[in-house]
Parts: C-alpha cells; structure tokens; sequence
C-alpha cells in the first residue's frame, strides 16, 4: 500500500519534520498513562544526553520517498519498513528547540 | 601438513586453554571495535564494515559469544539505527540465527517459563526485538521462521508482542498474516492497533 504524507499527517499542517523511531512502542500509544509515556519518549526517542537531533523536513510525497530511500539505501533492503513520528515546525519552536538545515 | 602437526605439539604444551581465551578476547575487543565503527560509518564504508562482521560470525569458532556481544552492544548503544543496524547483520546469517535463537529461548524457558515466569525474556526487550526480527529476515524457510516466531506470541509483555508482530509482517506469507489477524482484538489498545496497521498495510 502506497503511502502519502497527506494521508499519514492529515489534517496537520505541512511541511513536516519526521524523526525516525527504532521501534513503534518507544512513542507509546494515546491510551497510555501520560507521564509514563513522556518518559519513554524522552528516553528513547529524545535522549537528554545527546546534544543534537536529526529531523527530516518533508513537504509533499518526493520529499518523502527521497528520504526513505536515503535512509534505506545503508541497509540491507530498500523495501525496509521505517517508522516516523512527524512534527509540525510550531510544534518545534514551542518546544523552545532551534532548527538548524544541514543538507545531505 | 607440517606446519599444522607443529602447532598441534604447541597448543598441548604450553597451556592451550589460556591460549584460546587469550585469542578469543582479541577477537571479543576486535569484533567490538569493527562494530562500533559500523554503527558512526556512512555509505559504501558502513556496507563494507558490515560484510566484515559477518565474516567475523560466519567463521569464528565462537560465533555465538559475538552474536550474543553484537546484540548487547546495539541495545546498549543509544544511538538511532541500532536495532536496525543489528537486524542488518544477523539475518544473512540464515540458519545460524534460527539456531541461536532457538538454543536462546530453549535457555530463557528453562531458567524461568515455570518458576519465575515474570522474569522470561532476559535480558531485555530490546535484545528480544533484534533477535526475533533477524529470524524473521533470514533466508530460511517460511514455516520454521513462523514456528519460532510464534513460540513467543503467549509473551505477556507488549514489547515482546511487539517484536513478534513486526516479525510476523517481515516473514510476510499467508500463514504468517493468519498469526498476526489472531491480535487484531488484543485487549491491550496498542497491540490490536499494531496488529490492525499491519494487516491494513500489507
């Protein structure tokens, strides 16, 4: 099955910024206790310890095959699935985090 | 031929135990050291790095001590792309890994499926995912990968229910999908909306 960005982030505002997961339960599921499932996240998935987090900006379908394929083309398959959970740019900021563009 | 007979006469007379752990730590901090040069590499070097370390598994003669310290290294690692990268290396290894894999959980239901069952899939999940996921991905037949597979689907644990529906989808067959529409009304919201994304997705 085809996947769009409109489709995935809908009605979300685009573009969107996409940070890759490891494994779908690091983000934990809306039905899970709230504090229980920020500290997941923050430890798996935004580790306090690391100073610098990729993001990749994707606002339409090219800009996202582009950058399933770019991550995909280290591994073993091209077809491998990739998890990501997708911010919109004020949703960043009113984290108080600062984007920086580093172009591959 | 002579060569060989003499070093035959030099591991029996000079201690040839403390001889073998001596070379298996330098294989041990070697194997480590190519690993974590793998995980920080980009590009044709990453690729290469990784044919390097499964050499190191396809014919150490302790390979199953560095599947084992490849697997606790990536869980350890905190770094993106671990588990991934680990997944990567171990499921060329075909019926190596069904191997491992099944001597590991014969072992984890030995120490603990009867008394401590609280305690089974040791040493964590993380070390479950990479595992059950590079089985999933090898080059062995369909039906054992989903034989084993499922020897953990009874887990009471939603990370390992987790690894073994992400495992059913990459085995990717029929009877595998069959597994996988049994969690579509798992009472726990996460697992039935996993299983339900993947069934959607296939």
């Amino acid at each position: 099955m085809p996947v769009t960005l409109i489709t995935k982030t809908s009605p979300v505002s685009l573009p969107v910024y996409l940070r890759k997961r490891d494994k779908r339960s690091h983000w934990g599921h809306s039905d899970d206790h709230r504090d229980s499932r920020i500290e997941t996240a923050v430890a798996e998935v935004f580790n306090p310890s690391v100073k610098a987090f990729s993001l990749f900006k994707a606002a339409n379908d090219e800009e996202l095959y582009r950058i399933v394929v770019g991550l995909n083309s280290l591994r073993a398959s091209l077809s491998q699935q990739i998890d990501f959970v997708a911010f919109t740019e004020s949703e960043i900021r009113s984290a108080g985090i600062y984007l920086s563009v580093n172009l591959w | 031929m002579s060569t060989v007979i003499l070093n035959d006469i030099s591991w029996s007379s000079c201690g040839s135990d403390d001889v073998f752990a001596d070379d298996l730590m330098i294989e041990r901090s070697r194997f480590l050291s190519i690993l974590r040069r793998h995980i920080s590499a980009k590009g044709i070097e990453r690729s290469k790095l990784r044919d390097v370390l499964k050499a190191y598994l396809c014919f150490s003669p302790k390979a199953d001590q560095l599947i084992n310290d490849l697997i606790s290294a990536c869980v350890e690692m905190k770094v993106p792309g671990r588990l991934d990268a680990a997944i990567d290396i171990l499921s060329p290894l075909g019926s190596q890994i069904l191997r491992y894999a099944r001597n590991y959980l014969i072992n984890d239901i030995r120490n603990w499926n009867h008394l401590y069952p609280s305690r089974a899939y040791e040493p964590n999940d993380d070390y479950w995912y990479i595992l059950l996921r590079a089985v999933a991905q090898s080059k062995t037949p369909a039906g054992e990968r989903v034989k084993f597979v499922c020897m953990c689907k009874t887990a009471n644990n939603r990370h390992i229910i987790e690894a073994v529906l992400e495992a059913l989808s990459d085995i990717d067959t029929d009877e595998s999908y069959a597994e996988i529409k049994a969690f579509l009304g798992h009472p726990e919201p996460f697992i039935a909306d996993l299983a339900s994304e993947l069934v959607t997705n296939r």
